[in-house]
């Protein structure tokens, strides 16, 4: 992003308002269109589940934190089902368990090549963002899930950004998994999921058996500029 | 069969050196046996222009100059610096037998000039912090005889009588007895025991009489090579405990200097790395460089082993600090034009071992699914670079059930069954009616071990919209719920 365009630092005079504030406006513009236009050209990651890839207009945006909320509502299978498209790539990714509630036999069966997944397993929501900073240091990794599971909403408030910001300078796929909004402002996208719709499949002298569910995701509040800006 | 030999003149003293470059300005000795009786073995030029010699104790050396430094060679000091020797002898010859401390033998072949080969073979000796002598004969003898003469030595085919004849028996080191005698006899070269008849030199002087006339008429044996040891070890012994980080660091960067070295001269790198501090309270602590592919970056395995040594600290002076290493090839890290991005194996090693310092070393690495009938069996197994590509066995996903959230321990619940169906579940956090469910999927196994198991899943749909999964425990007679699916 271009110089942030700052206003003068002091109140403006009488005389100097009509003359100064059509230009201050003015390179104001300029730097909203280039924000577009690179959010517009961002690169998009898919998710692999298609209501979602086109709620969000193609797939995750890289270098933004996307923050999926709900309670068994589907937000860990959409989070498996990117990892699931990236790591079958090859590309190496990061789970970042803060609730302890990880099951890798269900990664496996949703096609994660466990090979290529770095666990990290933490106590606290700070820990989780400061093993997120240094792995994304190191460089290598394309998609990063921190799970938090009940502990979002709990934590130091400047967590997000510091989070964001390390998604950002990384330029890779950032998923919080959380049952309430923790990410605030600093959230890229968050989709919200309303409860699914469970499918359980019936054939005579069969026993019943789970056969899925259709996701219902929801784009939630749209979040403030990048955390850079 | 043509035979060099090398030679490293006052082996503890240059073993020293070697181990300590700091001393190789300073005039030195190296003293040996219990004290207060301890004698000089080796002396430095400096030392000699100071009036010390080999012979005195260390108390007269101190007495007679005391500017010069008394040292004992700590333990496995020679012994690298022999390995070291090897590996230079090896990266000419396949066939090398060490013969004594500071000397060993190989076979020449295949070189061209055999001066050339001397020269070559003085210079890698260098490398790995050693001044040699090079010796080239018929035999190993003859090769020993000649490194003694001078410095790159080569006695020509068949010339071998001719080149020993004048030189003094000194060279080849008899024992004193033997000395003696052939002092008395007045022979003091090669050339006057060649002319004495070997019978009467054997019946006079035994077998040590008989091995020198075979010498001095330029007889040699072929020698019987010493198998080639895997592995490599460097170690430093203290005359002052240290304490702090960064002089461990400095001994420890000296060591994997040498030890590159050495790998280098087999064309590997360090595929494995253990260093053991030996400890002031006589215990020791062992340090595993998680190293991801080989490399012989040493500033990098500085700083792994700086992370490793500051997140657990030994606890106690260290004496001594020994590192043993596994050579392996070092691959290419060209990153493929079509390939996924990789991180540099050591710039992964130093996240990981950070990510262990910040979580814990258990807390760390990837899943890797037991081999197992029980449900959702996994253990963190240690992170490494994986393959490029995915296995053509990698499941393709395409609906199916939801990805579980698995709850462990498992929670208890109250279940309220009609006719073998759940119609109710109760957990400590909620529960509901149940609307729909599907099941059971009976599991049961590890009835041999200590944690048998056997239980009836069902995945249950409550009212509130989630769906969970509930297992009958025939073990325990209860009722769990050990996951939410989401």
């Amino acid at each position: 992003m271009g110089a942030a365009p700052c206003l003068s630092p002091h109140w403006p005079s009488p005389e100097r308002l009509p003359q100064g504030l059509p230009g201050e406006l003015a390179v104001l513009r300029e730097a909203s269109q280039r924000w577009l236009a690179r959010e517009r050209h961002r690169p998009r990651v898919p998710s692999g589940v298609e209501a979602v890839d086109r709620l969000l207009g193609g797939g995750w945006p890289a270098g933004k934190v996307g923050e999926l909320v709900g309670v068994g509502s589907g937000k860990t299978t959409v989070a498996v089902r990117t990892l699931a498209e990236t790591t079958g790539r090859g590309e190496l990714g990061l789970w970042v368990d803060a609730c302890g509630e990880l099951d890798p036999a269900s990664l496996a069966a949703w096609g994660v090549w466990l090979e290529c997944l770095l666990v990290v397993r933490v106590q606290e929501v700070l820990q989780a963002v400061r093993a997120v900073e240094l792995v994304l240091a190191g460089g290598g990794f394309t998609t990063v899930v921190v799970d938090l599971g009940e502990r979002g909403g709990a934590g130091e408030r400047k967590l997000p950004l510091r989070l964001a910001r390390a998604v950002e300078r990384a330029g890779v796929v950032g998923l919080v998994l959380t049952e309430k909004p923790w990410m605030g402002a600093w959230a890229g996208v968050r989709v919200v999921f309303a409860p699914p719709r469970p499918v359980f499949g019936e054939l005579p002298g069969v026993p019943p058996w789970f056969a899925g569910w259709e996701l219902q995701p929801v784009l939630g509040e749209r979040a403030a500029a990048s955390p850079g800006g | 069969m043509r035979v060099a030999a090398c030679w490293v003149a006052d082996f503890p003293l240059a073993a020293l050196v070697r181990s300590f470059p700091e001393l190789a300005e300073e005039p030195l000795a190296v003293a040996a046996g219990p004290k207060p009786q301890d004698k000089l073995v080796a002396v430095s030029g400096q030392a000699q222009e100071l009036g010390v010699f080999p012979g005195m104790t260390a108390a007269q050396a101190r007495q007679v100059a005391g500017a010069v430094l008394v040292r004992t060679v700590p333990q496995g000091v020679e012994a690298a610096a022999m390995a070291a020797l090897q590996d230079v002898a090896r990266s000419f010859s396949p066939k090398v037998k060490a013969v004594e401390p500071g000397l060993l033998w190989l076979e020449v072949g295949g070189w061209g000039r055999e001066e050339d080969f001397a020269r070559a073979l003085w210079q890698r000796c260098f490398r790995v912090g050693l001044g040699v002598r090079v010796g080239v004969a018929g035999s190993g003898a003859v090769a020993t005889v000649a490194a003694r003469t001078g410095e790159l030595v080569v006695v020509p085919q068949g010339e071998e009588v001719r080149f020993l004849a004048p030189l003094p028996l000194e060279l080849a080191s008899p024992s004193p007895a033997c000395r003696d005698t052939l002092a008395s006899w007045g022979i003091a070269t090669f050339g006057q025991l060649a002319a004495l008849p070997r019978g009467e030199v054997g019946r006079r002087l035994g077998k040590e009489g008989l091995a020198l006339h075979r010498l001095a008429q330029g007889e040699g044996e072929p020698f019987l090579p010493d198998p080639v040891e895997e592995g490599f070890r460097e170690g430093v012994w203290l005359e002052e405990p240290i304490s702090s980080l960064e002089s461990c660091l400095f001994v420890l960067q000296g060591i994997l200097g040498r030890l590159r070295e050495r790998l280098l001269l087999r064309g590997v790198g360090f595929a494995q790395a253990r260093i053991e501090l030996c400890l002031e309270n006589k215990e020791k602590r062992t340090y595993l460089l998680p190293l991801l592919a080989p490399t012989s970056d040493v500033p990098a395995l500085l700083a792994l082993a700086r992370l490793l040594l500051a997140a657990s600290p030994p606890g106690a002076a260290v004496e001594g600090v020994v590192v043993e290493a596994q050579g392996g090839a070092v691959p290419s890290l060209q990153d493929s034009l079509f390939g996924p991005p990789r991180p540099h194996p050591m710039s992964l090693a130093t996240t990981l071992v950070r990510l262990a310092a910040l979580v814990g070393p258990d807390n760390v690495g990837r899943a890797a699914l037991l081999d197992s009938h029980r449900p959702s069996a996994w253990r963190l197994a240690p992170f490494a670079l994986p393959r490029e590509q995915a296995p053509p066995s990698l499941a393709k996903g395409e609906g199916g059930t939801p990805v579980l959230r698995l709850w462990h321990p498992p929670r208890p619940a109250q279940v309220t069954a009609v006719g073998g169906k759940p119609v109710a579940v109760r957990l400590a956090e909620g529960g509901g009616v149940v609307r729909a469910w599907a099941g059971p999927y009976r599991s049961q196994g590890e009835w041999w071990g200590d944690a048998p198991f056997s239980r009836d899943d069902y995945n249950v749909l409550l009212a509130s919209g989630v769906v969970l999964r509930i297992f009958y425990d025939h073990q325990q007679k209860r009722w769990f719920a050990d996951g939410i699916y989401d």
